[in-house]
């Protein structure tokens, strides 16, 4: 069980009734950012292959127009995802702010809620990716990766790998 | 006086469609050229003979069967095509069809079609020409919109899962996209790029779909509010789980007992 105590951070999921285009995204992500307090933001969603991964097509390139590259502060990424969900971690509560910035940004209804959606210890996975707790140094990268994902990939040019 | 089978319970406008849709009884909407159709099944090029597994029923001599001389072969098995397939998946937002009903359209209304349904997805077997008859045939008609449901031989999870944002349902190998209002199909329906662009014309609005949908839905028809639906589907529950393939023999369905009702909790 995880306890909370009022010094832990809280965490936000937003669920759009829609799918987020990568344009959306991309100006709901850097809004995002610019709250004081937000210390992490995952986008989780259905993945957008590169190729036809099965089938009699496999292979085929795919082309999705919804993978494209955003700019999100002074990052630069591919989306991989078509973004259905967003979780984030404030250092404070930001509730009210997060609302009032969906319903600027969103014609369509949308779900905030409050939760724990981005785990604090580490897992067997993460301690298969990442090594012994003790020894990884910035633990803010539990919860923040795709499980399936494979090790030579990262989130973002500034992520470090800390496996051995 | 000719009888005219019913189909399907209900009064609701969910409960008429199901009806349409079951009788074969459905609105033509848009017109898809052969070739276009071809292309998007990718199964042969567009113009080209349909390939043939054995030679045509009259060239080969049939044996002497009661069955084979009642029963006329459909164009397709008289010509000996392949048999293959067509697959549809209808988004659970307020599609114009389901699975279900798309499977009842093809074995009411169609001759030699082997239709299988899916949760997510719905797919007909048949001769090759045979198959294209009957996929042209739901593609023109209402029970097909371009954004909410599609012709997916892979990967048809987009089915559950939300709309985007210009309200297509999601398609991880996109086969279809919005240029200028229109539905354009450029890739067949395994995700293999055509030489074509395939208009499908245009996406139903939101209250046109929910107005042609055999969904019941929470934030439409709902289902219980259609007391006779949820009264006929527990008799044949009731019977069949209780009477096995005998349901003639219930009890309570029996000359002097009366009607009987079920109250659904």
């Amino acid at each position: 069980m995880v306890t909370t105590t009022d010094s832990d951070p809280v965490q936000y999921e937003i669920f759009p009734s829609r799918m987020l285009d990568p344009s959306s995204a991309q100006e709901i992500l850097n809004r995002l950012e610019q709250i004081e307090g937000v210390t992490r933001v995952l986008v989780q969603g259905p993945k957008l292959p590169l190729t036809v991964p099965y089938g009699p097509g496999k292979g085929a390139p795919v082309d999705h127009t919804a993978r494209e590259v955003i700019r999100v502060g002074d990052q630069v990424m591919e989306l991989q995802v078509k973004v259905g969900r967003i979780r984030l971690e404030s250092e404070h509560d930001v509730m009210e702010e997060i609302r009032a910035l969906c319903e600027e940004l969103f014609p369509f209804p949308f779900e905030l809620k409050e939760g724990l959606f981005l785990r604090r210890k580490a897992t067997v996975t993460d301690y298969a990716k990442y090594g012994p707790d003790e020894l990884v140094e910035d633990k803010s990268i539990y919860g923040m990766t795709d499980p399936s994902m494979t090790p030579s990939s990262k989130i973002c040019e500034s992520c470090t790998d800390t496996r051995e | 006086m000719a009888y005219t089978p019913q189909y399907y319970p209900g009064s609701s406008s969910v409960a008429v469609n199901r009806r349409k849709h079951m009788s074969g009884d459905v609105e033509k909407l848009r017109t898809v050229s052969d070739d276009d159709m071809v292309a998007a099944l990718g199964h042969r090029a567009p113009g080209a003979d349909y390939p043939s597994i054995h030679p045509p029923l009259k060239e080969m001599g049939e044996p002497d069967c009661p069955i084979r001389q009642m029963v006329e072969p459909t164009p397709g098995a008289a010509a000996g095509d392949r048999v293959r397939y067509s697959q549809f998946t209808d988004s659970m937002y307020s599609a114009p069809s389901v699975p279900y009903f798309r499977s009842y359209y093809a074995a009411i209304n169609f001759r030699g079609v082997d239709p299988g349904t899916l949760s997510g997805r719905q797919i007909v077997e048949a001769r090759e020409r045979d198959m294209e008859q009957q996929c042209k045939a739901t593609i023109e008609s209402e029970m097909t919109c371009p954004a909410l449901a599609g012709l997916r031989g892979c990967t048809v999870h987009g089915h559950s899962l939300r709309l985007a944002e210009d309200g297509m349902m999601f398609d991880m190998l996109q086969r279809t996209h919005l240029e200028g209002g229109n539905v354009i199909e450029d890739k067949d329906q395994v995700g293999v790029p055509i030489d074509r662009k395939v208009n499908l014309g245009k996406p139903m609005s939101e209250a046109e779909a929910k107005k042609r949908t055999t969904i019941y839905r929470t934030d439409g028809v709902k289902y219980r509010d259609e007391p006779e639906v949820l009264d006929h589907v527990h008799l044949v529950h009731h019977r069949r789980t209780m009477y096995g393939y005998r349901p003639e023999t219930a009890a309570e369905t029996a000359p002097g007992v009366g009607p009987v009702t079920y109250h659904t909790v």
